[in-house]
């Protein structure tokens, strides 16, 4: 199970993310959501629009795996890339995270963050950024 | 096809806005994956010019499957667009005169191999931890859009 920190909690919900859908051979599809809640450390909700929801229902159907980056000035400030599965619960998309990644630019782009201990995860968080979550 | 003129405008290395591009690839079992560029430039209207910074997943989503998405993130929010087409990568070491989407590899290295402050400046962020420690580059992605969907939140 992968464990979000606060800040990267924060910032999902705070600007939203890009969501990256595929079909079950691999065509991509991306919808762009303002906020989300986090329902759990590895639960993440985002309401979706009717029309948002008809571009990705498909998808979801054959294939729940989803990739998350953080939206807006998070998509440079907070440098992860979450993945799990999605499923449409009403008109919201529910995705249980099992994968997170860094993606911040150099040698720890890629960098798997959830096989870590969750201390070193916070510990790497406090040493590179400054921020808990966007400005208020 | 022809990218919207403000979309062009804003993808542009001229252009002196703020603007990330999200860049989509999956593998061919249907695995995505989802990566900030922060540099962006167009070639003819037609084509989306990203610096490769050592994109290990996307490479390796790309030699087995071209199909990709583009979405968009400024400091103000999201632009509406997203655009589906393909995309790969002129590498360093590819011959000159290997063509990816109508360009060749002399051309695109030579305009676009070296992304630094000589096409566009890096980035401006209060946050220096958001810049790359080293910017080396790997190559050129370019992406063919195909097709523009406006999703609204």
């Amino acid at each position: 199970m992968a464990r979000l920190t606060p800040r990267m909690k924060n910032w999902l919900t705070g600007l939203g993310a890009h969501i990256a859908t595929a079909t079950s051979s691999g065509v991509p599809a991306v919808v762009v959501v303002e906020s989300a809640t986090a329902d759990s450390d590895d639960t993440l909700r985002f309401t979706l629009s009717a029309q948002q929801l008809s571009y990705v229902r498909a998808n979801l159907a054959e294939n729940p795996r989803v990739a998350i980056g953080p939206g807006g000035i998070g998509s440079v400030r907070a440098a992860y890339q979450f993945k799990g599965n999605g499923l449409i619960e009403g008109s919201d998309l529910v995705v249980t995270v099992d994968e997170i990644y860094s993606t911040k630019p150099g040698p720890e782009a890629g960098l798997r963050l959830d096989v870590l201990p969750f201390d070193d995860v916070l510990t790497f968080e406090s040493s590179r950024w400054r921020d808990d979550g966007p400005p208020r | 096809m022809r990218l919207p003129a403000e979309l062009a405008r804003r993808l542009s290395a001229e252009s002196d806005e703020t603007l990330v591009a999200l860049l989509a690839t999956s593998l061919s079992d249907g695995r995505s994956n989802i990566l900030p560029v922060p540099f962006t430039d167009i070639v003819h209207d037609e084509l989306v010019l990203l610096p490769d910074l050592f994109a290990q997943k996307t490479k390796v989503n790309l030699n087995e499957n071209r199909a990709a998405a583009l979405s968009f993130a400024t400091p103000e929010g999201t632009l509406p667009w997203v655009l589906e087409g393909v995309a790969d990568i002129v590498q360093w070491g590819h011959p000159r005169r290997f063509t990816l989407f109508g360009l060749s590899a002399g051309q695109v290295l030579e305009r676009w191999g070296d992304w630094d402050e000589s096409i566009e400046p890096v980035l401006e962020t209060s946050e220096p931890a958001a810049r790359p420690t080293v910017f080396a580059q790997r190559g050129v992605i370019v992406f063919k859009p195909e097709r523009i969907v406006e999703v609204q939140a």
